[in-house]
C-alpha cells in the first residue's frame, strides 16, 4: 500500500474516534466489519446478532467483513471478541483468507466466517465487541469494531447460570 | 503399481490429528486417487453423512480411514456436551456412494457413413470412450480435565473430557491428559484446537479396543443436539493431503447448501465426457480453488427415501428377519452358512471371532476370512457355539447399523449430495450447511449427445464429432481426445454463487459467456467431415459442415484460446 493511502486510512481512522474505519472514498483503503452467512450486511453499533449453533460446533455469530484499496489476495486479519463490558478476556483469532473478487464498488469481502463465541449462555442479551483489524505496511493498524447485541438465535444456549 | 503408506490418515475433523505423529506420506494407491476410469470417484475422499431430524438435532456418521499400527490409532473431535455414541457401517458409505455418484453419460449416434469396417459406423457406444457413466483408565484423572463419558463401541474405547477454559493452555492440558491415559494423541500446534476447547466444548477421542487391527475401523456415528450441520474443518489442516476431497450427505426438510461456502456451477465442457474419470476430479479441485478454495459442487439432490433401500433393502430385511426369527438348534453349521450371506457387511468377522471357534487345525485368519469354506453346512452341531447370542451381537454389530443409516434416509425428506477438494491451506472457514427451500432437485444424471460426423473418404475414429451438452453447449473434437482439460485456460465453473436459506442465491462470478466465447473459437477451429470421397455418398451433416469452411487435414488441436485468465 502506498503511504498516501495509509496516511489517509490513518486519518479516517483518527476521524472516526473509536478506531473504526467507516467506508472511505471508493479510492481509500477501507475496512468494514459486518455479518452474514452469504452475503455481506453492514453492522451498526448496537445492532441484534444471532448465536448460530452448529451441530457439534459450539455457538458461533456470522462474521463478514470487506476491505477494499488494499494489496494482496489474502489479507492477514485478527478477530477479536470479547464482551463489551471486557467481563472477560478476548477471544483472538488470526485469519488469513483469500477474499471475493472485488464488486462493482471496488470492495473484497470474506463472508460467512463463523466467529465462536465462547461461553455463550451468559452473553444472551448482552453486547459484544467485534473487531477486525489488518496491519498496514507503516506497521499500523486498521480495525473496524462494533458492539452488537447478542441474540440466542434458533438454537439458543441454556440459560446463564449465574 | 500400488505404493502403500505407512499410514494414510483421513476422516475429517480431527482424524488428521493421528497422522501427524507419524510424519504420513500421501497414499497413492493405484497410481493416483483413482484406480480405474470406470470408478473415478474419489476414494480417498472423507465421507460424511449428516441428518437433521424435525427438532433440529443432527446425526453424523462419520467414515474413519486409517492404515497403521492399531495401537498408534487415536481419533479426536471436539464436540459440544457429550454426544450418543454408536458405530456405523462403511458398507452403507459404499452403496450409498455408488448409487448417488454423479453419472455423465453420452448418448452417441452416427452422422452419414465412414470408410472402413461398416460394423463400426453403428450409433450407440463406441469402445469404451462412450461409457462415459461412472460411479456406479481414566485413572489419574485431575482437574482441570474430567471425564464427561467413557464407553466402548463397536471396536473403539471413546471418552469425552471437559477442560477447564481457565486452564493455562487447554489444549495441551487436553492432550497431555489423553496421552496419559492411553490415547496416542500427537504433538500440534495449540491454535488448532483452540478455538474450538476455549469456547467450552468438549474434546472426544476414539482408540481401537486391544485385540483389534486397523482392518476393524468402522464409521462412527455421533447423535447431537439442535444446530445446522457443521465440519470443524480447520483442526484437519494440520496432517491433511493436498487437494483432500470431502463428501457430504446433507439430509433435511430441504436442499442443503453450503451456508458459508460458495456454491459451485462446474463448467460441464471441462469435463470429459469421453472418460469422466479421467478428469471429473481434477475439474472439481480447479472449479474449488477458482473460488479462493472454499466451494462446494452440488452432485445431486432430490428426495432421501429412494436411497433408503440402496443402503439396506426391504428384501435383506426380510432375510435377516427371516434367519433372526428361525430356530438354529442343532443346525448351528447352517446358521453360519446363513449369516455369511451377510460377510460383505462391517463387523461380521469380529462376531464370528467371538462366538465361534475354528475346526482344530485351521488358521484362525483362514477360517474367518471364509467360515463356509471349512465347514459342512448339513453340520448338526458346533461345539461352543450359542445361536442367540450369535444372532443377538450380529443384530446389535451388523445389521442395526445399516438399518439405522437407513432410517435416517426414511426420515428425511431430502438429501443433498455436495463435494469439493481442499487442501490444508484452505481449511480456515469451518463449513456449515444450511437448508434452502426455494431451489429444486439437481440430478446426478447428466446426459449429453455425441455425433459423429462421417464420410466416406475417412474412418470412423478418425471422424470429427460434435457433443451436445444439456446446457445447449457443443463441443466439437476429434478421436478420443477430449478438446480440454482442467490445466487450460477455460474457467472450471460456469458461475460460482452464494446461496441461502431461500431463493436461487447471488452470482459472485459468472462464466458462462466466456465459456461461450471459448468454445465458440475452438469449434471453429475443428474441420468437419470432408465431403465427397471414394465410397460415393457422404452425408455429414449440416451442422458440421457450416461449423468449418477449412479442410479436415488442418490439424485439430491448433484450436488456442483466447480467453483471457479469469483470476491471477
Amino acid at each position: 500500500m502506498r503511504p498516501a493511502r495509509a496516511a489517509l486510512a490513518l486519518a479516517l481512522l483518527a476521524l472516526t474516534g473509536a478506531g473504526c474505519a467507516e467506508a472511505p472514498p471508493h479510492e481509500s483503503a477501507a475496512i468494514e466489519l459486518g455479518t452474514g452467512s452469504w452475503r455481506f450486511e453492514p453492522l451498526e453499533d448496537g445492532q441484534e446478532v444471532e448465536l448460530v449453533r452448529g451441530a457439534q460446533g459450539g455457538w458461533h455469530m456470522w462474521i463478514s467483513v470487506r476491505v477494499r484499496g488494499l494489496e494482496g489476495d489474502a489479507l492477514p486479519l485478527r478477530l477479536t471478541m470479547q464482551p463489551a463490558d471486557e467481563s472477560a478476556p478476548p477471544s483472538e483469532t488470526e485469519i488469513r483468507l483469500r477474499l471475493d473478487p472485488a464488486d462493482d464498488e471496488g470492495w473484497r469481502k470474506l463472508v460467512g466466517y463463523t466467529g465462536i463465541v465462547n461461553e455463550p449462555s451468559c452473553l444472551v442479551g448482552e453486547l459484544m465487541r467485534v473487531r477486525v483489524s489488518t496491519p498496514m505496511d507503516d506497521g499500523t493498524t486498521m480495525a473496524s469494531e462494533r458492539d452488537v447485541r447478542v441474540l440466542g438465535g434458533a438454537y439458543p444456549p441454556e440459560p446463564c447460570a449465574e | 503399481m500400488t505404493r502403500l503408506t505407512r499410514l494414510r490418515t483421513s476422516a475429517l475433523f480431527v482424524s488428521a490429528l493421528c497422522a501427524l505423529a507419524f510424519a504420513p506420506e500421501r497414499a497413492s494407491a493405484c497410481g493416483g486417487f483413482f484406480c480405474d476410469s470406470s470408478q473415478p470417484v474419489n476414494q480417498q475422499a472423507e465421507r460424511i453423512i449428516f441428518a437433521q431430524e424435525a427438532d433440529g438435532s443432527v446425526t453424523a456418521v462419520i467414515q474413519i480411514q486409517y492404515q497403521g499400527p492399531s495401537e498408534r490409532f487415536a481419533w479426536m473431535l471436539p464436540v459440544a456436551g457429550s454426544p450418543e455414541i454408536s458405530v456405523s457401517s462403511d458398507a452403507a458409505f459404499a452403496r450409498l456412494q455408488g448409487a448417488s455418484n454423479p453419472v455423465y453419460r453420452l448418448n452417441t449416434r452416427v452422422e452419414g457413413s465412414c470408410g472402413g469396417n461398416p460394423a463400426s459406423d453403428r450409433g450407440g457406444s463406441a469402445g469404451g470412450a462412450d461409457a462415459g457413466a461412472f460411479g456406479d483408565d481414566a485413572g489419574s484423572m485431575e482437574p482441570p480435565v474430567s471425564v464427561v463419558d467413557r464407553g466402548f463401541v463397536g471396536p473403539y474405547d471413546y471418552i469425552v473430557i471437559s477442560i477447564d477454559p481457565e486452564a493455562p493452555d487447554v489444549v495441551e492440558v487436553g492432550l497431555e491428559w489423553l496421552r496419559d491415559n492411553g490415547y496416542d494423541v500427537p504433538t500440534m500446534g495449540a491454535d488448532v484446537l483452540r478455538p474450538y476447547l476455549e469456547s467450552g466444548m468438549n474434546l472426544l477421542a476414539f482408540r481401537l479396543v486391544k485385540g483389534n487391527d486397523a482392518g476393524s475401523i468402522r464409521p462412527v456415528r455421533l447423535s447431537f443436539g439442535p444446530g445446522l450441520p457443521s465440519i470443524p474443518l480447520r483442526p484437519t489442516a494440520i496432517a491433511t493431503q493436498p487437494d483432500m476431497g470431502i463428501l457430504v450427505w446433507v439430509l433435511g426438510p430441504s436442499r442443503a447448501v453450503p451456508a458459508n461456502y460458495r456454491d459451485l456451477e462446474l463448467n460441464e465442457a471441462l469435463i470429459n465426457w469421453l472418460n469422466p474419470g479421467s478428469t471429473y476430479d481434477a475439474v472439481v479441485t480447479r472449479a474449488a480453488n477458482e473460488a479462493n478454495g472454499q466451494g462446494f459442487v452440488t452432485e445431486m439432490a432430490g428426495p432421501a427415501a429412494p436411497l433408503a433401500d440402496v443402503i439396506w433393502s426391504d428384501a435383506e430385511a426380510t432375510e435377516w428377519a427371516s434367519i433372526r426369527a428361525d430356530d438354529w438348534t442343532g443346525r448351528e453349521g447352517q446358521l453360519l452358512f446363513a449369516v455369511a450371506r451377510f460377510a460383505q457387511l462391517d463387523g461380521v468377522r469380529e462376531v464370528l471371532q467371538t462366538h465361534v471357534t475354528p475346526p482344530d487345525g485351521v488358521p484362525e485368519d483362514a477360517f474367518y476370512d471364509c467360515v463356509s469354506c471349512y465347514l459342512d453346512g448339513t453340520e448338526a452341531d458346533l461345539p461352543g457355539l450359542e445361536p442367540t447370542a450369535l444372532l443377538d451381537a450380529m443384530q446389535a454389530d451388523v445389521i442395526d447399523p445399516m438399518a439405522e443409516t437407513r432410517a435416517l434416509f426414511l426420515e428425511s425428506p431430502t438429501m443433498t449430495r455436495l463435494y469439493t477438494t481442499m487442501s490444508a491451506d484452505e481449511m480456515t472457514v469451518d463449513p456449515i450447511f444450511d437448508f434452502n427451500d426455494t431451489l429444486g432437485d439437481y440430478s446426478n444424471v447428466h446426459v449429453a449427445d455425441r455425433i459423429i460426423e462421417c464420410s466416406p473418404s475417412i474412418r470412423r475414429f478418425e471422424a470429427p464429432w460434435r457433443v451436445e451438452l444439456e446446457g445447449g453447449e457443443t463441443v466439437r473434437g476429434l478421436g478420443n481426445t477430449w478438446p480440454f482439460d482442467a490445466s487450460g485456460e477455460m474457467p472450471a465453473n460456469a458461475r460460482i454463487r452464494r446461496v441461502g436459506t431461500s431463493g436461487e442465491g447471488e452470482v459472485i462470478e459468472d462464466n458462462t459467456a466466456a465459456i461461450a466465447e471459448a468454445l465458440t473459437e475452438h469449434n471453429a477451429s475443428v474441420p468437419g467431415a470432408p465431403t465427397g470421397g471414394t465410397a460415393g455418398a457422404c452425408s455429414a451433416s449440416p451442422g458440421s459442415s457450416s461449423a468449418v469452411g477449412f479442410g479436415f487435414a488442418l490439424a485439430f488441436g491448433l484450436g488456442v484460446f483466447a480467453l483471457r485468465r479469469r483470476r491471477a
